[in-house]
């Protein structure tokens, strides 16, 4: 089934889903389990049951497909639902709470300058979130995560965190500069 | 478990109905139910406030700057600050609501909270113009009001300690008498730091005297003529507690 599908959009595919094809999200969860494992392990560190709840993920979006609009991307519909379940898994429910009275989000414009500094090459960027993601604050590693490991747009992290993409910008930004700080310091020259 | 066997539990699931797919009717009602509720936390942010607004003018407590720093003291301590924390409340929640459910989180929160304050207290004054307060405060007094009349009769009953509303009689160069709606007669004591900020007073002019009361003597900080279209009382209303405690002009 995948061949014969595997040229259709996640889009179409969702819609076929809605309009009863049950089978065909078959082909959404291949499409997206190694994905999503991967972006779970980045955020909860490898934990055991990022598997499983990634399972809980799709067995989430088959349950919650009728809510999807396929007019929208799929993409980011799908990484909010684990984003949340992400969350659950960690224990860190209270940070959405707390990103509500977050300057950044509060009012992002006041951050911008920040951005001088901007984002100097994906590979660089790359390079440190695989190596020192861990110690850096949720908050940054989540926009960092989703836009160059997972290669979304700042308009799409601000669809799965829902937060302004002004904010996301802002984040990427600060979140690279204390990486850089981060790996320096575990990695003296 | 492999990704192929959890492929095949994922459409096992599916096949024997462990995992159901929502009907959309579900997602329309959870709509309509958010939708709800952000109509009732606003509608609640509204009313409390109006109720704000008519408390202010209706207790007389809205003339206090113009008696001075003394009346802004008092303006001060007598605002119904727990009311408008309750307000502050329900403005975060609709905030949080309305960034969390729509697609309000796109702008800054302190846009969206912004446009949310600037609509309700445009809505509160609005209805604080009605007489819904005045009707809600008359079937408070009457024990008709179940679930508010508590807040109207409480906040009613707050009378400010040295706050008196009567008729000028007596008047002196330094003093006059003050003939209370219950028939009490206060002395009032005037200085150079009592504040008139409608003007001179005469006899028969009905005021309301703020100030420090010892025993019957009270030294007037400020006195304000309310008898007149053109003083600063608004809408003619009595001050909202000397209507509970039955007193008048």
């Amino acid at each position: 089934m995948e061949n014969e599908i595997s040229p259709l959009t996640d889009e179409v595919i969702a819609a076929k889903v809605q309009n009863g094809d049950v089978e065909t999200f078959a082909v959404l969860a291949g499409r997206y389990r190694q994905k999503l494992i991967r972006y779970g392990n980045k955020l909860v560190f490898n934990n055991s049951e990022v598997e499983d709840t990634v399972q809980e993920v799709l067995l989430k979006a088959f349950r919650y497909i009728q809510s999807f609009d396929a007019g929208q991307k799929f993409s980011p519909w799908i990484y909010r639902i684990a984003h949340n379940e992400f969350i659950n898994l960690g224990k860190k429910r209270s940070r959405e709470l707390l990103d509500f009275f977050d300057p950044e989000t509060f009012l992002p414009h006041l951050g911008l300058k920040d951005l001088a500094e901007n984002l100097s090459g994906n590979e660089w960027a790359r390079e440190m979130l695989n190596e020192c993601l861990d110690n850096l604050d949720i908050k940054y590693q989540e926009p960092l995560v989703l836009h160059y490991l997972e290669g979304f747009g700042y308009k799409e992290v601000g669809q799965i965190l829902k937060i302004p993409t002004g904010t996301v910008s802002i984040r990427i930004a600060r979140g690279l500069a204390k990486l850089k700080v981060i790996c320096k310091s575990s990695k003296p020259l | 478990m492999n990704e192929q066997q959890q492929d095949k539990e994922l459409l096992k699931k599916i096949h024997t109905g462990e995992a159901k797919m929502l009907p959309k009717s579900y997602f329309t009602l959870k709509t309509v139910l958010v939708a709800l509720s952000l109509l009732v936390v606003l509608v609640l942010a509204i009313f409390f406030c109006s109720f704000v607004i008519f408390y202010l003018r209706a207790s007389g407590y809205t003339v206090l700057p113009r008696f001075g720093f003394l009346g802004l003291r008092d303006l001060f301590l007598y605002f119904p600050w727990l009311i408008v924390a309750v307000v502050l409340l329900f403005l975060l929640s609709l905030a949080y609501i309305v960034s969390k459910q729509t697609a309000a989180y796109k702008t800054p929160v302190l846009y969206s909270a912004g446009v949310i304050l600037v609509l309700v207290v445009v809505a509160g004054f609005a209805v604080a113009n009605t007489p819904l307060h005045m009707g809600f405060l008359n079937s408070a007094k009457q024990g008709d009001l179940p679930v508010f009349g508590g807040l109207y009769m409480g906040y009613g009953m707050m009378q400010p300690h040295d706050m008196f509303i009567g008729v000028v009689k007596n008047l002196q160069q330094n003093s006059f008498e003050l003939q209370t709606g219950n028939s009490q007669t206060i002395f009032v004591n005037l200085d150079q730091n009592t504040h008139f900020p409608s003007g001179k007073i005469k006899i028969g002019d009905t005021v309301m005297v703020m100030g420090i009361l010892r025993g019957s003597t009270l030294a007037a900080y400020g006195v304000l003529t309310i008898n007149d279209e053109n003083s600063a009382y608004p809408q003619g209303m009595m001050p909202m507690h000397n209507q509970m405690m039955g007193g008048g002009r």
